[in-house]
């Protein structure tokens, strides 16, 4: 379902694919993630979303950082670089800082905790549905919540029952 | 103040910079209003070109360092 025709008043997860496409940007979809973003600054809609997402989407800002200042995508190099410069790391800390200062202004986000149980269900869920560890984890997180509705372009979530996907 | 925003002189506008401020019309008169944090840190990692096929690799990295 197209992203932008959400209109719920229910709870929406974001994916870290969301994010992304809005900080990077993406020039097929960065225009409709950065608009849904807008909605949940104003509150229009109520989001959702894990430190664990968060945490994704950090560390992938920081490496694309790095991969710029760098020109240079080898992400092995850039990794290294990273933690033998502690000055080139500090630069590519800038963008993580953004994010985080920009995450903290959305007044529509909640950030939900992920409980020990959610980590435990997360393998039966990979199972189930066939997904990687980490979207199986914010799978297990948003059914705790009883969220039914998640943003995100990945296409795995398609094969999960009862979540409503919507993408950009 | 109308409606949308706040109706300022065209003369001001290079004064006060697009920084922070969105322009709803253009013309003798000018509304602005300021910039959604949305907006204002849109792009926030810079000039960069979206390559999907690294990001898809740096995704696989964190997953895999995390593994459950």
């Amino acid at each position: 379902m197209n992203l932008r025709e959400y209109s719920s008043s229910d709870q929406i997860f974001i994916d870290s694919s969301i994010f992304l496409d809005y900080a990077i940007p993406n020039p097929e979809f960065g225009e409709m993630a950065s608009e849904f973003l807008e909605r949940v600054e104003i509150e229009e809609i109520y989001a959702v979303t894990t430190l664990a997402v968060l945490a994704e989407v950090s560390h992938i800002l920081l490496l694309e950082t790095g991969a710029v200042i760098l020109e240079n995508r080898n992400r092995n190099i850039v990794m290294d670089k990273i933690e033998a410069d502690r000055n080139f790391s500090h630069h590519c800390r800038d963008a993580v800082d953004k994010f985080n200062e920009y995450v903290s202004n959305l007044d529509g986000l909640q950030l939900i905790p992920v409980m020990p149980e959610d980590y435990f269900r997360a393998s039966d869920l990979a199972r189930a549905y066939n997904l990687m560890s980490f979207d199986a984890l914010h799978l297990s997180a948003m059914r705790r919540s009883r969220i039914r509705n998640i943003a995100t372009r990945d296409r795995d979530y398609e094969r999960v029952d009862g979540i409503a996907v919507w993408s950009p | 103040m109308v409606d949308e925003g706040l109706l300022i002189p065209k003369s001001l506008l290079t004064k006060l910079g697009t920084d922070n401020l969105e322009v709803l019309a253009r013309g003798r008169e000018i509304v602005i209003r300021p910039k959604s944090k949305t907006k204002q840190y849109y792009g926030l990692v810079g000039e960069t070109k979206y390559d999907e096929e690294f990001i898809k690799e740096l995704e696989r990295d964190f997953a895999e360092s995390g593994d459950i």
